[in-house]
């Protein structure tokens, strides 16, 4: 039986093109409404984990060999890459991907709660996209401050000890990963399995 | 017969470019945009590359588009500047300067979009083989972007059957998602296993060198675009 | 050509298929086998053996030896059965695999690995056979599903395979788009393919096929030729579970009780297209009648559902019910649209909470709700279901679970957009007794339908829309009902 053997078949990956469409248009949804009010740009990648839970942790029932959540981010980091966001969510990606797929398949990849585990990791990948934003943000705003007189310079400079930010981020996208991740699991448990989907 | 399958080379639809000059192009663009800007000559470069994409739209006649993006670099490199004295740091630092950002985003975002709307699927995959990128990418890519429509006419049906059964108001955040999600989730994946079963019975899953009748082939024009695109590297790279 | 010996199959997660046990089945070449019985009695599950999809890709215990065109399908994987069967399935939007027609029908060549030269020519050959030149070049999200299932079938037919297996084909197409699939299929034939076709309307296939196997509960009941399929009477017909083979209406016997009350449409329109729009200048039905809306695909009747339900909002004219007026938010509260793809409106986890999230308006004691849902289910033969959920029922069960939501809603007109399309001929019934129930109660009902069956076992008045314009409307009647033969034997 194909479905058996160790490898990818045609139907993983196009269960895999499938989920990655779902996840952008996710991305893209929430970004194009939450992302354009002021505090909603910054919480993004703690709103985009709780919603798109559902739907990857459907997709985590059908990761049954290596592969499908490398795979994923890969894809994942190259329309971000095609969409102007730059390459370093493709490079978090990989990493999460490669870790998660150890996880994961050191639990068989049956087990619900590391699946929980992995998609709150795999949530932390969109905060790759903020990496080259905050660093550029401060620089500009340095450079800018410069044409407002010394005084603004020196509060800027004063303001700009915000080495926490990035990391409260990863945290914060983290957590919420992990609080989808529950949401998606009671879905499946009161509707997927019972409706026989999965 | 006339028919698509017979073009052997990129036409106006296409902008006259074969996909990997554009994947090429989109790539510069938005690797130039995101880099750090300290000299007069690299923010020549980064001007012209932000009209570039401009250029593309008004060609393709997606004017609508071309006058948001116009609007919207616009605003983001003047307003920011306006804002910044009258705002507290944290804010300045999280809002302000990435809509400040924006203006080295937003290139990179036109030409993606410039991408999408002027290659087709098949295209894409047929330039992803060329350049011998693995089934294994370029399988669930092709997927991914003939998914887009489906995903938003399936959710259009759903927004509609909640409307009709007055059900999902924002009051309810769980619910709403909940009702948005498992009726939209479960119509996603039938079709993706009935997609599945006819595209593997169409042999998808053959692992043969696949055959690919596409209008994709290099023509001068690609030629003068890589020229223009690797002189701009060049001097962006002196005078980095 | 095709040898099934001993066979049996079981799902491995067997749900809402069952499998098929002890099937011994020889077909020679050139032979066009109907392959009928009710929803889930194994046809589809025997059409999968054929193509292969069985198993490799379908999860189950198989036993017993496969053979097609000398191949073990066991042993073969799906790429290596491609260039000698061909298949054809049920739904069409969920069928093709790129975006776009010309690409899509040389999709299989271009998997297999063929030559350009002869991609071109096959392309060429099958343009012409099956007449697609005008569907060349379009975006396959802008086709109709009739057009949408013909390159489906220019699609397999590139490879020339000398098996052909199709899966309900027509359950999602109207009246003409069923007459040019009967004609592609006779092509087939004539070129001397084996076709091997499962599904639930017979009346379009009746001239077609050369042998009809009866399927019931996974094994093979009947196996006989269509002269001795056609001397069957159409009595037991209905009673082995099976659609009608022909087509024909009879005139009301008696008219209805006069309604005063009626449903008034006043220029009504609405623009859904560049091109086409809708456009009633004027309807009247009578409240309480159970409406048949016919018309081709695309010819506005879905739209005009739409616009009645409130869906789209920039619907202009006038919507008169009983004397009121109503806006597009007064639709909504009014009429109710059971949709095609039932699986949309269904949103909780049991058929009781169902009900129940439709009365979440009224301001009743939650126990009187209760019971309230409860009396609705057992008007629907429903009761025994009340703690399924919802997606796990059969098709007819989720158009009934969706008319009980109307119900509990108290929305007085309902509209049905293709309620019957799919379902064979127990669920068709089960669909037509809810519709008569409801007509019992007072609702007055559209149902927009390709199934000439359904509206002769329920409907009494007729609306056929043409080009976004009503070209007939009234009861059915004896000049009704010639047009409406018309309209489906041309």
């Amino acid at each position: 039986m194909q479905n058996k053997t160790a490898t990818l078949n045609g139907k993983d990956f196009i269960n895999i093109g499938i989920f990655t469409a779902i996840y952008m248009v996710i991305v893209i949804a929430i970004a194009c409404t939450v992302g354009l009010i002021p505090i909603g740009f910054i919480l993004l990648p703690i709103i985009l984990p709780v919603i798109g839970g559902i739907p990857m942790m459907l997709y985590f029932t059908k990761v049954k060999k290596a592969g499908m959540l490398l795979i994923f981010e890969i894809l994942f980091g190259l329309v971000m890459i095609l969409t102007g966001m730059g390459y370093d969510l493709l490079i978090w990606g990989i990493v999460v991907g490669v870790i998660c797929e150890l996880l994961f398949k050191a639990a068989k990849y049956s087990s619900k709660n590391m699946a929980i585990v992995c998609y709150g990791i795999l949530s932390t990948c969109i905060c790759g996209n903020y990496i080259h934003w905050i660093s550029a943000s401060e620089a500009w705003l340095s450079q800018t401050a410069v044409t407002y007189g010394d005084a603004y310079v020196n509060t800027v400079h004063g303001a700009l000890t915000t080495g926490w930010v990035f990391p409260a981020m990863v945290l914060g996208s983290f957590i919420s990963g992990v609080i989808g991740g529950l949401i998606g699991k009671s879905v499946m448990k009161k509707h997927f399995e019972k409706s026989g989907l999965v | 017969m006339i028919s698509d399958i017979y073009d052997t080379t990129a036409k106006a639809k296409q902008l006259y470019l074969d996909p990997r000059t554009k994947i090429f192009l989109c790539l510069t663009v938005s690797s130039v945009m995101l880099a750090p800007s300290d000299s007069p000559m690299i923010d020549a470069i980064k001007l012209l590359f932000a009209i570039l994409p401009l250029v593309f739209l008004i060609v393709l006649k997606k004017y609508k588009m071309a006058l948001y993006y116009l609007g919207m670099y616009v605003f983001s490199s003047l307003v920011p500047k306006l804002l910044i004295p009258y705002l507290p740091n944290i804010v300045n630092l999280l809002f302000t300067g990435m809509i400040a950002l924006f203006t080295q985003i937003l290139p990179g975002m036109m030409m993606g979009y410039f991408l999408i709307v002027s290659t087709t699927v098949s295209e894409f995959v047929a330039a992803m083989d060329r350049m011998h990128v693995t089934k294994k990418i370029s399988m669930p890519f092709s997927v991914l972007f003939r998914f887009f429509p489906t995903i938003i006419e399936e959710y259009g049906h759903v927004r509609d059957a909640m409307m009709m059964r007055e059900v999902g108001s924002i009051r309810h955040p769980m619910k709403m998602l909940e009702y948005r999600m498992v009726p939209f989730l479960t119509s996603i994946v039938s079709i993706g296993n009935d997609l599945a079963a006819s595209a593997l019975t169409r042999g998808l899953n053959a692992p043969i060198k696949r055959t690919n009748v596409c209008p994709i082939g290099f023509t001068w024009r690609d030629g003068i675009a890589f020229f223009a695109t690797i002189c701009c590297l060049i001097v962006y790279i002196i005078y980095r | 050509m095709i040898q099934l010996n001993q066979v049996n199959f079981v799902y491995h997660n067997a749900r809402s298929d069952v499998g098929v046990h002890h099937i011994n089945l020889h077909i020679p070449k050139g032979q066009v086998v109907l392959l009928c019985g009710s929803s889930g009695c194994g046809k589809t599950t025997l059409s999968r053996m054929i193509n292969g999809l069985i198993p490799n890709f379908y999860e189950g215990t198989l036993s017993g030896e496969i053979t097609v065109c000398g191949r073990d399908t066991k042993n073969s994987e799906l790429y290596e059965l491609t260039p000698f069967v061909g298949s054809v399935f049920q739904n069409p939007k969920s069928q093709f695999y790129t975006v776009q027609t010309d690409s899509e029908i040389v999709f299989a060549c271009e998997n297999i690995g063929m030559e350009k030269a002869q991609i071109y020519q096959r392309f060429e050959d099958i343009v012409d056979k099956l007449n697609l030149t005008p569907l060349l070049g379009k975006s396959l999200f802008a086709l109709s599903g009739g057009q949408k299932q013909k390159i489906a079938c220019a699609s397999v037919a590139t490879l020339f395979p000398q098996i052909l297996v199709m899966d309900e084909p027509s359950s999602n197409l109207d009246i003409a788009a069923i007459h040019e699939l009967a004609g592609i299929i006779k092509q087939w034939k004539d070129a001397g393919c084996t076709i091997v076709i499962a599904e639930h309307r017979l009346y379009w296939l009746m001239d077609i096929v050369d042998r009809v196997i009866y399927v019931k509960n996974g094994r093979i009941d009947q196996d006989i030729s269509i002269q001795e399929f056609l001397a069957i009477p159409a009595d037991t017909l209905a009673s082995m579970g099976l659609r009608a083979r022909t087509i024909s209406f009879d005139k009301l016997s008696a008219l209805p009780a006069k309604n005063t009350e009626m449903i008034d449409f006043k220029d009504f329109s609405f623009a859904y297209d560049k091109e086409k729009n809708l456009d009633i200048l004027s309807l009247s039905i009578p409240c309480g009648s159970v409406v048949a809306v016919i018309g081709k695909n695309g010819a506005g009747k879905s739209t005009f559902g739409r616009c009645m339900c409130g869906l789209e909002k920039k619907a202009r004219g006038t919507m008169t019910f009983c004397g009121r007026n109503l806006s597009w938010k007064a639709r909504i509260n009014t009429c109710y649209l059971v949709m095609q793809d039932v699986n949309h409106q269904l949103f909780t986890e049991s058929v009781l909470d169902e009900i129940l999230l439709s009365m979440e308006k009224s301001h009743d004691e939650a126990h009187a709700k209760k019971e309230k849902a409860l009396q609705i289910l057992a008007s629907l033969n429903l009761d025994h279901y009340q703690d399924v959920h919802p997606m796990s029922l059969s098709g007819g069960q989720k158009q009934r679970v969706s008319v009980a939501c109307a119900l509990a809603s108290n929305k007085q007109i309902l509209v049905y957009d293709e309620p019957t399309s799919g379902l064979d001929y127990a669920r068709m019934i089960d669909v037509a007794e809810a519709i008569k129930n409801m007509q019992a109660k007072g609702k007055t009902q559209f149902i927009i339908t390709h199934d000439p069956e359904l509206i002769k076992q329920c409907c009494d008045y007729l609306v056929l829309i043409e080009d976004g314009r009503i070209i007939a409307s009234g009861w059915l009647q004896s000049a009704l009902v010639d047009r409406m033969n018309d309209f489906f034997m041309a």
